[in-house]
């Protein structure tokens, strides 16, 4: 009876906990208003795909925005659109998700970064290179409920 | 006398550390027809095929362990369907991997994807690192098609996939 009683707990505690990290799951726009970008969770970590943009075509080629300025040549081809930028964030209680990345396709550059939801609309993406102070902090709104 | 003594103690240390490191093979793993899905209803964009794969490295070497790995690239990637309008929905394949003590890498390309095929390459990344997801015990592959329109049924491929491991003896 006690190691049912336990059980259960333990079950009831996992679930309440993967419901707090799920919050995360949803489509939300940086501060610039140039992209959306949708949070899904692979596995057991949440990674973020840019689902739509201001500009979606090169002005130049009048061709879909490619990630051009990839440290990878052979990865330049990678369209913009449908692009991860978010990799790798594990929930770490406390409406924070730790131990990702956020890449800029602006520069080809990729950061540390930290994700703390304020409230159920709005996240703080905290993008940093080496310690946490040093970095930049870009808020995010939620575009659709749910998930 | 010194002196003498003092280079076969070089080359003895020498000749300890190059023992220490062993010798280093590559061999070919590779995963045969995985079956990529994502679930309908699907929409016009980017959608997500998954799968994942029980890492078997008694496949490279019995007894091999992951400690033993020193690189891990991709070589091959191939995409296949059976689906008589072959990818002529799709505008593009990106493929990833990832494990769960590891970062998801970008490791393969094809844009844009030609119609008529039912069988395309993709091409590789020639600098990602995969070491870190081998030594795992299960891998997720995650391929991004670009949907042209929307689709209410399931999306389902085939995925022929090869890796160039180095490892340890």
């Amino acid at each position: 009876m006690k190691t049912i009683i336990i059980s259960c707990a333990l079950w009831l505690v996992h679930m309440v906990g993967s419901a707090q990290a799920d919050q995360l799951l949803g489509v939300w726009e940086p501060s610039n208003g140039k992209a959306r970008v949708k949070i899904e969770k692979i596995g057991e970590k949440y990674y973020g795909k840019i689902v739509w943009l201001k500009e979606p075509n090169d002005p130049k080629t009048g061709q879909p925005k490619l990630d051009k300025n990839n440290p990878d040549a052979s990865l330049r081809s990678v369209p913009l659109k449908g692009y991860r930028m978010l990799k790798d964030f594990k929930f770490s209680g406390n409406n924070q998700w730790e131990n990702g990345t956020i890449y800029d396709p602006e520069n080809g550059s990729t950061y540390k970064c930290i994700i703390k939801m304020t409230d159920s609309n709005t996240l703080d993406i905290r993008g940093y290179i080496g310690v946490e102070a040093l970095g930049r902090t870009d808020v995010w709104k939620r575009l659709k409920t749910g998930k | 006398m010194t002196l003498n003594m003092k280079n076969l103690s070089v080359v003895c240390i020498a000749l300890m550390l190059f023992c220490a490191c062993g010798t280093e093979s590559k061999k070919t793993y590779l995963i045969k027809d995985a079956v990529l899905t994502a679930e309908g209803p699907l929409f016009d964009g980017p959608n997500t095929l998954q799968t994942t794969h029980r890492i078997d490295l008694s496949f490279i070497e019995p007894g091999l362990s992951p400690d033993q790995i020193t690189g891990v690239k991709i070589t091959k990637a191939t995409i296949s369907t059976d689906d008589s309008v072959g990818f002529d929905q799709i505008r593009n394949f990106v493929l990833q991997l990832t494990a769960a003590d590891a970062k998801m890498e970008k490791i393969a390309v094809l844009n844009p994807v030609q119609k008529g095929l039912k069988t395309v390459d993709l091409s590789v990344s020639s600098e990602g690192e995969l070491k870190d997801n081998f030594t795992q015990k299960e891998i997720i592959l995650i391929l991004d098609g670009d949907l042209i329109g929307d689709k209410e049924d399931n999306l389902s491929y085939k995925g022929n996939f090869e890796f160039e491991i180095t490892y340890k003896k």
